[in-house]
């Protein structure tokens, strides 16, 4: 090794080795990147040789009837599992080939394989004509929208006359689909206009080019290849799927604001909580409203009660436009959310597809022709649909395609007991999701009135959840679950996955309070045994866990607090005193107190300082209680200042990181409640 | 003093604990996330660390870290300006480090910062139990070294010289791992397996790869070398020299592969020899302590205890990156304080205690029989040994795990080594992997030289010597008829010890097949829970966990399905095509 080299590399490194080098090295880079000259084009003859032979998890293969598509085998099952269940495909010969792409809700997610948007289109084709249309499903759960292009990049290679795509929900830019150069543009954007001008920079110079492109190709394959596109706009489920989750969602509720504005907002959900006690649907539109005032429409919250109260009081055009106001909220942030399909991509494609005279199914009218909300009932969650909802969807579809007027011969019906099945599936989705209880519940008592039958399918997940700990697999009751072949999809999948009894609650709540039953508890550890406390976060999970953070950043060994109140749940056999011990700090530390209640009664307060410390809490007896206990700690305001939250989100962007966008309250390295212990008398704190 | 040393954001993340100058705990994160050679900051070993300690965030004194992350930026900018373009962007970010552990562990202690191969030594001089050594290092690379000596004694250590990268040991095996078809910085034990298949002939030409080896340094001549991209490691030149062409991972392996690994393995032997004789004399001491990755080679180690001029050798069981998150605490205790502990480690078994719902209340919700030896000890070993002894395969689950790599008899797949059909079965059904590849031998340590031409006891499993003709061990016999040598102490695990012993009472050899308990390409189980998981889709006639006896027969035949199903969804994560040097 050259010495000089490496004594002016020692030196370099020195200069540039703190926070302000490392923006000035990524500038570099960036700089280097944009004056690297463009690679040379590849030879005709390596374009020839690049034609794609494979699409997805299939050959294209040659046929005398065409193009053929021979299912790759052997494939392993992570890959397998995400795409349409289609084997192999013959060439069309003389008939007319339809091709579906899309998304999960393409593949009917939770409905699948029991039924789904291919099935039922395939139905409808043949009823128009039996031999007339060959149909092909190759969508795929999960698909983005960049791999979605390359699929209709190679559309032509399969002889296609008919394309159909299902898709939208997962084409707003996640962080890591950003180039370095994008991140660095919308690091000035936030500092310039705050996390909602952020989201519109991220949809409108981000995605909505890549959107552009996409319906583009849609346009080039009419005309080259005489290839029929039908776009599909996605729809969400406006009114059943609620934002304010179960405090062990992955959804971020609102962005960091000024401290003054996130008490005032806060102050203004209480009161629109209070309204809604009472019923009172005005009060609840007032604070809502003022509600996004302060959070400038990038919270998900207000839209969602000002719909509530705006459908209640049976303005059900204002309550669609709330409720798209609420979903909307939050894509683009940059933070962590369910897949949607936005307004701003919605009326894009819809503009795209009239503009370009491109066959369109517009589910936002299909299934609420009257201008409100749809109907919960076509969905099973925040975007995939039921039988119900996939039936009308595809009959459309298929209308579309045949020009047949008013469907194609009946409708495809599915048993009472694979709908019961797919809405138990819902309600388990629904609640991994974070949702609230009493959604669940609403998909669990439909499963229950779609098929009475369904309760001992209920039973069986009940059994599953009741096991204490291992692998799901080992839960009594699995083998039930898993008959079902849409359960199974995802049910095995978690097999292996152990998640603590804490973190599956609110379902084992909802099955519970749907079957008549009480959710066991473990049972308290015999004399002699080990009797340490459980530590009662989950921060060792990303998928169920409480300590998950709302967006994209690495995962930390502790529970940040990105909403006002954290809520922890644990079961008991019977009431029992103890002590409950918290671990915490809030990091810009003030002396207003946190509020601690166990099952809704007041257990006592402290001050969180800037430092890690442990306070317990004696616990009487009284106020534990046979099966779940809620701890609810609720902390004072922001524990980062806005402006702190802000320049460290700046400087994440500029580095190409995920920028952290959510208020943090405080935190929490550590809650447990020890059964087993003498309480003390007072409580105690120690850092 | 609580000292928390980390090493992570390259391969093989570890945290370690150290109590007053005291190694308490340590554990490699991939355990708990179950992605091998996880290369994340280690969140979970961490929290499981301190509650094996009973300690808070507020407790820890001090985070060492395992590298500077200046001189590593320096290393980086060579790269940058020398081979522009030639990988990916280089995330050059000094800061990372210092910033994650802040925001993800919620340090708000003082960070101190370890050269990445003074961490790899103390590893060693700290466990070693020695007053004074010399030190040698050996590893791919960390900041810019990658080979390095020096010498310690109660008053600290010194690196008094380095060879800087891109001329590495580490590298040049690693190279001709990626080479032979394997996975660097992964296979490369399988390379020193294969290596006794063949003869070394392509040795001359390998030579012609090492310029300027002189003292303490060596070149390797960069026209057959690609250490500055990602992608593979070495040059279409290399290919032309070889004349082999480089062989793909599912390729069979030919006798010219065998003949390259032999070739290497030779050249790599020779290499270090000649660096550790000019130790001696820059520092000649009684003692090595002797770490880094290069250190896992147990053929080349006792070859070079051997055929070396020091006296004593210490290598410590994880002397790769994750045991630099234990050398780098306690350097940092030793610099802080002026004490440490001149103490030997002997016992592997520094993972934490890891708590969760017992297997027991598992089996019994599900209705699954099994036996409880509980307060029975010598019943279940007796019994353990009995099925041994009848050639079944156990999975062996016990107490905290081992720290490093290898399976010591706390996460162990255990079997009769008397038959070579054993190592068949286990190579076939349960590990599925390569045949070439050996296994290990667990032998009481009294008793060690009867079967193997060992003088030094090896608890780490990190010598290989020759089986004593007419031993009778053919399952762990390698096709050169050496052997990887555990020796256990009594006094170390007297379970392991117990159970040994009872084997050998029941058939005269005290001396059982071990191999880690885990599936190919996952890592070494955590707990006795993942032990049953194991257990059903590795194919195991019993599971020992703790007190608990399973046998395979109990188990409800839906859940061998369950279990093999449930693993299928995921693809693994973490694959070491190559190094990358831009992470």
């Amino acid at each position: 090794m050259d010495e000089r080299a490496v004594s002016a590399a020692d030196e370099l490194a020195r200069l540039v080795g703190d926070e302000r080098g490392t923006r000035i090295l990524a500038a570099l880079q960036r700089l280097q990147a944009a004056t690297r000259p463009p690679a040379a084009p590849a030879p005709a003859g390596a374009r020839r040789a690049g034609r794609p032979r494979t699409v997805g998890l299939w050959d294209i293969v040659d046929s005398p009837a065409g193009p053929a598509l021979r299912r790759r085998p052997n494939q392993p099952l992570w890959e397998e599992c995400v795409w349409s269940g289609a084997g192999d495909v013959p060439g069309k010969g003389g008939r007319t080939r339809v091709v579906l792409l899309g998304e999960s809700v393409a593949r009917g997610y939770l409905l699948d394989p029991v039924f789904n948007p291919g099935l039922a289109l395939r139905h409808h084709l043949d009823a128009a004509g039996t031999g007339r249309y060959q149909f092909v499903d190759l969508a795929r759960t999960s698909m983005r929208l960049a791999a979605l292009h390359t699929m209709v990049r190679g559309v032509p290679h399969l002889d296609t006359d008919v394309l159909v795509m299902f898709a939208g929900n997962n084409w707003v830019d996640l962080p890591d689909e950003l180039s370095r150069d994008q991140l660095a543009g919308l690091a000035g954007t936030l500092r310039a206009g705050g996390y909602h001008a952020l989201r519109d920079a991220v949809l409108r110079e981000a995605t909505l080019p890549k959107v552009e492109a996409l319906l583009r190709e849609l346009l080039r394959l009419r005309a080259r290849h005489g290839v029929m596109p039908v776009v599909v706009i996605p729809e969400f489920n406006l009114a059943g799927w609620s934002p304010v989750g179960s405090g062990a969602g992955r959804e971020m509720e609102l962005p960091t604001l000024p401290e003054d504005a996130l008490r005032r907002w806060h102050e203004l959900w209480g009161r629109a909580s209070a309204a809604e006690r009472d019923g009172d649907w005005t009060a609840i539109a007032s604070a809502a409203r003022a509600m996004i005032e302060l959070d400038e429409g990038t919270s998900p919250v207000p839209g969602y009660l000002l719909g509530r109260a705006l459908a209640a009081t049976g303005d059900r055009a204002g309550a669609r436009a709330a409720y798209e106001q609420s979903r909307d909220s939050v894509s683009g942030q940059l933070g962590m959310y369910l897949p949607r399909c936005p307004r701003t991509i919605q009326d894009f494609m819809r503009e795209f597809c009239g503009r370009h005279d491109i066959a369109c199914v517009d589910l936002p009218a299909l299934l609420a022709p009257d201008g409100g909300p749809p109907d919960p009932e076509l969905f099973l969650d925040y975007c995939h649909l039921s039988d119900a909802g996939v039936t009308r969807a595809m009959a459309e579809v298929a209308r579309r395609i045949t020009g047949q007027a008013g469907g194609t011969g009946p409708e495809p019906t599915l048993r009472p007991w694979d709908r019961a099945v797919s809405l138990v599936l819902a309600g388990a989705y629904n609640s991994f999701c974070g949702q609230p209880a009493e959604i669940v519940r609403r998909y669990l008592d439909r499963a229950l009135a779609a098929c009475p039958e369904a309760a001992g399918l209920m039973r069986a997940l009940a059994g599953v959840l009741d096991r204490p700990g291992g692998p799901l697999w080992s839960g009594i009751g699995f083998d039930e679950v898993i008959r079902q072949p849409n359960m199974a999809t995802i049910f095995e999948r978690l097999g292996e996955y152990r998640p603590g009894r804490s973190r599956v609650w609110t379902l084992r709540e909802s099955l519970a309070a749907a079957l008549g039953t009480v959710p066991a508890a473990e049972p308290d550890v015999p004399s002699g045994g080990d009797r340490r406390p459980e530590e009662l976060l989950d921060i060792a999970s990303t998928l169920l866990g409480l300590g998950a953070v709302a967006n994209h950043t690495e995962p930390r060994c502790y529970l940040q607090a990105n909403t006002r109140q954290t809520k922890i749940k644990f079961g008991l056999p019977g009431p029992r005193p103890g002590v409950l011990r918290l671990v915490h700090r809030r990091r810009e530390g003030r002396p207003d107190p946190v509020v601690v209640r166990l099952n809704g009664a007041p257990l006592g307060e402290f001050v969180a300082g800037p430092g890690w410390a442990t306070t317990e809490f004696a616990v009487p007896d009284g106020l534990t209680a046979a099966g779940i206990n809620v701890i609810e700690v609720r902390w004072p305001g922001p524990a980062v200042g806005h402006a702190t939250r802000l320049a460290e989100d700046v400087d994440a962007l500029t580095r190409a990181e995920a920028p952290y966008v959510l208020p943090i309250f405080g935190e929490l390295f550590s809650v447990t409640f020890d059964r087993y212990r003498a309480a003390p008398a007072a409580p105690v704190m120690a850092g | 003093m609580n000292v928390v040393g980390i090493s992570a954001f390259y391969h093989d993340s570890a945290c370690a604990l150290v109590v007053d100058g005291r190694l308490v705990v340590a554990a490699q994160e991939e355990r708990f996330t179950r992605r091998r050679f996880d290369r994340q900051l280690p969140i979970y070993a961490y929290r499981a660390c301190l509650e094996h300690a009973g300690l808070g965030p507020a407790d820890v004194d001090c985070v060492a870290y395992y590298e500077d992350p200046v001189r590593k930026l320096s290393r980086q900018l060579w790269m940058e300006f020398t081979a522009p373009g030639a990988g990916p962007p280089a995330v050059l970010d000094a800061t990372y480090p210092e910033r994650h552990i802040r925001e993800r562990l919620g340090h708000q202690g003082p960070i101190a910062i370890v050269g990445h191969h003074e961490a790899h030594a103390a590893t060693a001089f700290y466990s070693s139990g020695y007053q004074e050594a010399a030190l040698f290092t050996a590893d791919a690379v960390g900041e810019w070294a990658t080979t390095s000596y020096g010498a310690a004694d109660g008053r600290g250590l010194t690196l008094s010289e380095t060879v800087d990268f891109p001329h590495s040991l580490g590298l040049l095996y690693s190279a001709v791992t990626g080479y032979l078809g394997f996975s660097v910085n992964s296979d490369e034990y399988k390379v020193m397996g294969l290596a006794s298949y063949g003869t070394p002939r392509f040795r001359r030409v390998l030579d012609t790869l090492v310029l300027a080896n002189e003292g303490g340094q060596f070149r390797l001549d960069q026209r057959y070398f690609n250490l500055t991209g990602d992608g593979r490691m070495y040059t279409d030149a290399l290919v032309s020299l070889l004349g082999v062409p480089p062989r793909k991972s599912r390729d069979e392996v030919t006798a010219d592969h065998r003949d390259l690994a032999a070739s290497i393995q030779s050249l790599i032997e020779e290499l270090l020899l000649d660096k550790l004789n000019y130790l001696y004399e820059r520092h000649p001491s009684e003692n090595l302590c002797y770490s880094g990755g290069v250190a896992l080679n147990c053929v080349a180690n006792t070859k070079l205890r051997r055929r070396g001029k020091f006296r004593n050798w210490f290598v410590p069981p994880a002397p790769g990156d994750s045991g630099s998150a234990a050398g780098a605490a306690l350097l940092v205790h030793h610099r802080t304080t002026g004490a440490h502990r001149v103490e030997r480690l002997t016992d592997a078994r520094l993972g934490p205690v890891v708590r969760g719902p017992s297997l027991a209340r598992v089996l019994d919700v599900a209705g699954v029989a099994y036996q409880d030896f509980a307060g029975r000890r010598d019943e279940l070993l007796d019994e353990a040994a009995r099925l041994l002894a009848a050639g079944r395969i156990l999975g062996w689950c016990q107490g905290r795990m081992e720290f490093g790599p290898r399976a010591l008899g706390s996460r162990s797949i255990l079997a009769d080594p008397r038959e070579a059909q054993m190592r068949d079965r286990i190579n076939r059904l349960v590990k599925k992997r390569e045949e070439f590849r050996p296994f290990a031998p667990a032998v009481v340590a009294e008793r060690a030289a009867e079967f193997f031409d060992l003088e030094v006891p090896s608890p780490f499993m990190l010598e290989t010597v020759a089986v004593r003709p007419g031993a009778g061990l053919p399952a762990v016999t390698h096709v050169d008829g050496s052997a990887r040598v555990q020796t256990v102490e009594r006094a170390a695990d007297p379970l392991l010890h117990g159970l040994l012993t009872r084997f050998g009472a029941a058939t005269g050899v005290p001396v059982l097949l071990n191999t880690s308990f885990n599936v190919r390409g996952e890592p070494i189980v955590l707990d006795d829970l993942d032990a049953l998981s194991c257990f059903l889709r590795a194919g195991l006639d019993a599971l020992v966990a703790g007190d608990l006896l399973v046998r395979r027969e109990d188990i409800p035949e839906s859940w061998f399905g369950h279990a093999d199903q449930g693993a299928r969804y995921f693809a693994p994560v973490v694959r070491n095509d190559a190094y990358s040097f831009f992470i």
